[in-house]
């Protein structure tokens, strides 16, 4: 039986992340997301183009020690020079409070790194700005 | 048992095109990754009956005049709330495709299968006999989506009865992830098994593959190091996901 839906690569195993991914960056745990993120990328994809990246969740990866199943908070890849969410942390973990400051630092990690190492200047989306900016509506 | 495991030197080289007379006919089939913009192509072609293979299928990522408007259009109808087969259909109906800017990125060989379905009533469908996936659009689920398509269209899409280690693992994992829910089969007796599950192995704990490699082995993934692999040969076994 097909799923009803096509879906999204939503699971890892173990071993991929380990054999087959390098950590770019590690957002540290902060007060409103108390986990810490690893943002990875893939050491099979080797040319500008087709950059991928595994966003993992350290606790996850913990627990995948038993299951070796891991399952990504997020996956990006770049797009026409720009980040873009292939796999959203919202349909992954819908019950984790992922705010657009914590979404704003992985594609700078992203975009860093593309930088850094392709000398490639990749923007990030524009949605996030204006997600950004309803933040500051703490009344 | 189950698909035979082989060791890496044991290679279906799809890379390269096989070159066949005799094509009776090619359909084209369009789809899109969920979550993302791109959308790929499969090119299939039929062959004649004495051919090594039945079926090829060359798969391309479109490219578009105006990527960016594309692009936008995409997200514009996902957020109408179109499925993501309706839009394809609206996209490719702007006939905006710019066949210089076509990528390819895998290629499959398959022949026509019957076996029974859960009911012992029989039921036609393909079985894998090759695939290639250009490595650097590799491990992100796309084997996966164009399985998912295969089944769309044959009904039934069944492994091959030896594999490489990439290949079990695609079945392992991806394909449940991805594509449905995937059983074990057996063709001798036509009969299921049990359903595939976590680590490779049978929801009732059946072992579904063997491995056919001159030790020692280095093997190329982990995953496979501490498999408990069948002692006996079992290429009859192989895995079955349908519509």
């Amino acid at each position: 039986m097909l799923h009803s839906e096509a879906r999204a690569k939503s699971e890892r195993s173990i071993h991929t992340i380990m054999d087959n991914t390098r950590v770019i960056d590690v957002i540290e745990p902060r007060s409103l997301f108390p986990d810490t993120l690893e943002v990875r990328s893939m050491l099979s994809r080797t040319h500008k183009e087709s950059q991928h990246f595994i966003v993992t969740l350290v606790s996850d990866l913990l627990r995948a020690k038993d299951t070796e199943v891991v399952k990504p908070l997020a996956e990006l890849a770049i797009r026409d020079n720009k980040v873009r969410f292939t796999v959203k942390p919202k349909k992954q973990y819908p019950n984790l409070r992922v705010n657009e400051e914590i979404l704003r630092m992985i594609e700078d990690s992203i975009a860093h790194f593309m930088k850094d190492k392709f000398s490639t200047k990749v923007s990030v989306s524009t949605e996030m700005n204006q997600g950004g900016l309803k933040e500051w509506h703490l009344l | 048992m189950a698909p035979t495991l082989n060791s890496g030197n044991y290679a279906k080289d799809l890379s390269k095109a096989p070159s066949f007379d005799g094509v009776s006919h090619y359909k084209m089939y369009d789809f899109i990754v969920p979550d993302d913009t791109l959308i790929y192509r499969i090119v299939e072609r039929q062959y004649a009956a004495n051919s090594e293979y039945d079926y090829v299928a060359e798969v391309y990522r479109l490219g578009f005049h105006s990527q960016e408007s594309v692009e936008e259009e995409i997200e514009r109808l996902r957020d109408e709330g179109e499925s993501d087969e309706e839009v394809v259909r609206q996209i490719i109906k702007l006939g905006m495709e710019d066949d210089s800017q076509f990528v390819l990125v895998a290629r499959f060989a398959y022949d026509y299968i019957e076996i029974l379905d859960p009911n012992q009533q029989p039921v036609s469908g393909v079985q894998i006999r090759g695939a290639f996936v250009e490595p650097q659009k590799s491990g992100v689920g796309l084997a996966g989506q164009i399985y998912r398509q295969f089944v769309l269209i044959h009904g039934v899409l069944v492994c091959d009865n030896a594999q490489t280690e990439y290949g079990a693992a695609l079945w392992a994992g991806t394909i449940r992830n991805v594509v449905g829910r995937v059983d074990i089969y057996d063709c001798y007796n036509d009969t299921y098994i049990q359903e595939l599950g976590e680590n490779g192995k049978g929801v009732n704990g059946f072992i579904p593959w063997d491995l056919n490699v001159v030790h020692p082995h280095v093997f190329q993934l982990t995953r496979w190091v501490q498999y408990p692999f069948q002692i006996s040969r079992c290429n009859h076994i192989v895995l079955v996901v349908s519509r």
